[in-house]
């Protein structure tokens, strides 16, 4: 009974990050679970490492349907809002913005080639050779 | 002092330099970003010299260099070439440039010339693109006292905790002949001199007779003391909704020579009194304390600050008739709120209330002074729209309905109008 409640509570709770947007890391990252609030640091900058000490390296989407459902979903923020959040990082140098990719098929590519990068794609797009993580 | 600041300077820049040749040249990132403004008043010329008849003398470049060494270490630096009015000149100074290593998420550390967080908008209150208006609440970010508050030489530990940010620092504001920002400074001095002509004349002259003196300190030496503050921000568990506290102290010595130009006919030029050149001053902030709360939830932007100031000053001429000084208790407040419509339209309004001494509100006292009543109250509604054309380029149009003098034309007797308008608008662009 134990291993039923177990898997409805994985289902429910732990699932790919909402309907519309994967979150994909290279494979080094492994398959990892993360919490909305460790995902939001990683987006904004201020994680730097993995749990195994590796670095993270961040790409986002320039623009598009993906961006905008993943800003909102996971990062709570607006496009316009996420865009000024790294203009100040920039431009006061608190922070090295994450690389940007102008689309799905760039950012695969770049999670791909990059120990310890970390994106994210529309769940329509066909990914292979990186892990999806999961969001609690 | 200066040796240690050349020395610190230059070690810095070494670093910084070291830092991106290890890193190599294609991990540099480069960003700037530019502006040009046009800007307007009907009455009253606060900032730039004749801002009635309209003026262009008001543009900023920026232009930064940032790599990561390694996880943990990265350095940067960015330059300035600023216009605004008679200060800066378009010459090119260093605006910031620090290394900053990260031990963890809860601990980092910077050190070098680092932007100052002060309030939730001053650190940034030159990236032009974080917000819809071009001029800041004047009430918590004065444009005279820019410099004295922007940046430090020093060092800062920061980090995140659960909701919490935190920011804590000591240094030295980055008050310097040779970084073209004595200029701004001296728009102070100009002030407390032609304060103190005005005090001086009463004993050798008709006061009136003093109106309209245009002194300025020349051949200034200035000593800038290091101080500590600290910046706190909440993320409450309110989606959007955040709040800050945040206090920084200043405190500089100066001296000149002051050149008093006698405008009016009739009077004497007292400038040729020995005695008269000879300017000793200070200035300190003994307490800035800024309150601040922000709401920003899809297309809403609100936020509200208040600030509190305890400043002090001495000056005078110590080989005629030694020093004299004041000290005031300002506060000053604003709530804004813009709203964006689309990727293109924001639209936003703030309202500013500024009081630069609390006991006086209504200029009663500043009435009895000789002074306009209205010079002791500011109270400024903006109205501000944003056009963003693309992500790299937009242009922004405001106007100010402002009622009283207050701090913007300082404490220089008659001559101002109560009611006034700025206009402004704006052209910009980043990559």
């Amino acid at each position: 009974m134990k291993k039923y409640i177990y898997l409805l509570l994985m289902v429910i709770f732990v699932t790919p990050v909402f309907a519309g947007v994967n979150i994909i890391a290279n494979s080094s990252v492994g398959n990892i679970t993360l919490d909305k609030a460790s995902a939001q640091d990683i987006f904004l900058g201020k994680t730097m490492e993995w749990s195994d000490g590796s670095e993270v390296i961040v790409g986002v989407m320039e623009k598009g349907d993906a961006h905008t459902a993943f800003l909102g979903a996971v990062v709570n923020q607006s496009s316009s809002q996420y865009n000024k959040y790294w203009k100040k990082a920039i431009f006061t140098g608190t922070a090295i913005p994450p690389e940007i990719l102008s689309n799905e098929s760039k950012m695969i590519a770049f999670v791909k080639s990059n120990p310890g990068a970390v994106g994210y794609v529309s769940d329509t797009s066909s990914v292979s050779g990186v892990s999806i993580l999961k969001l609690k | 002092m200066k040796k240690i600041k050349v020395l610190f300077v230059g070690v810095l820049s070494c670093m910084i330099i070291g830092g991106i040749a290890f890193a190599g040249l294609d991990d540099v990132k480069i960003h700037g970003f530019t502006h040009m403004t046009h800007i307007k008043s009907n009455h009253n010329s606060p900032y730039i010299n004749n801002m009635e008849n309209g003026s262009d003398a008001f543009s900023e470049t920026f232009l930064n260099f940032s790599s990561r060494v390694n996880r943990k270490l990265k350095v940067g630096l960015q330059l300035i070439a600023r216009e605004f009015g008679d200060i800066g000149n378009s010459e090119v100074a260093l605006d910031w440039a620090f290394g900053d290593y990260k031990f963890n998420r809860q601990l980092g550390l910077r050190v070098g010339k680092v932007k100052r967080e002060f309030g939730f908008y001053n650190a940034g209150r030159d990236v032009d693109m974080l917000r819809t208006s071009i001029l800041m609440p004047q009430s918590v970010y004065p444009e005279d006292m820019r410099d004295a508050f922007l940046s430090y030489y020093g060092a800062a530990a920061y980090g995140s905790y659960a909701g919490l940010d935190y920011t804590v620092f000591t240094g030295a504001p980055s008050l310097d002949k040779d970084e073209n920002v004595h200029k701004s400074v001296d728009r102070i001095m100009y002030l407390v001199s032609a304060k103190y002509a005005q005090g001086y004349s009463t004993g050798i002259g008709d006061i009136a007779n003093f109106r309209g003196v245009n002194s300025t300190l020349e051949n200034i030496d200035m000593e800038v003391s290091p101080k500590p503050g600290y910046a706190f921000s909440y993320n409450t568990p309110v989606d959007g909704l955040k709040i800050g506290f945040s206090n920084s102290i200043t405190d500089f010595k100066y001296s000149g020579e002051v050149n008093i130009d006698v405008l009016e006919a009739g009077t004497a030029d007292y400038s040729d009194v020995e005695g008269l050149k000879k300017y000793k001053g200070s200035y300190k902030f003994e307490r800035a304390h800024i309150t601040s709360l922000e709401y920003v939830k899809d297309a809403i932007t609100f936020s509200a600050e208040y600030v509190s100031r305890r400043q002090v000053r001495t000056y005078g001429l110590p080989n005629v008739t030694g020093m004299t000084g004041s000290a005031s208790e300002q506060e000053g407040f604003y709530g804004s709120f813009a709203y964006r419509f689309n990727d293109l339209l924001e639209l936003g309004t703030y309202y500013d209330v500024m009081y630069p001494e609390i006991e006086d509100r209504t200029g009663t006292k500043m009435q009895a002074s000789g002074y306009d009543k209205h010079q002791a109250w500011r109270k400024d509604l903006c109205l501000m729209a944003r056009f963003d054309i693309d992500s790299n380029f937009l242009i922004k149009v405001e106007n100010h309905s402002i009622d009283g003098t207050a701090e913007w034309l300082g404490t220089l007797p008659g001559g101002s109008k109560r009611f006034w308008n700025i206009f402004a608008v704006r052209a910009s662009y980043n990559f």
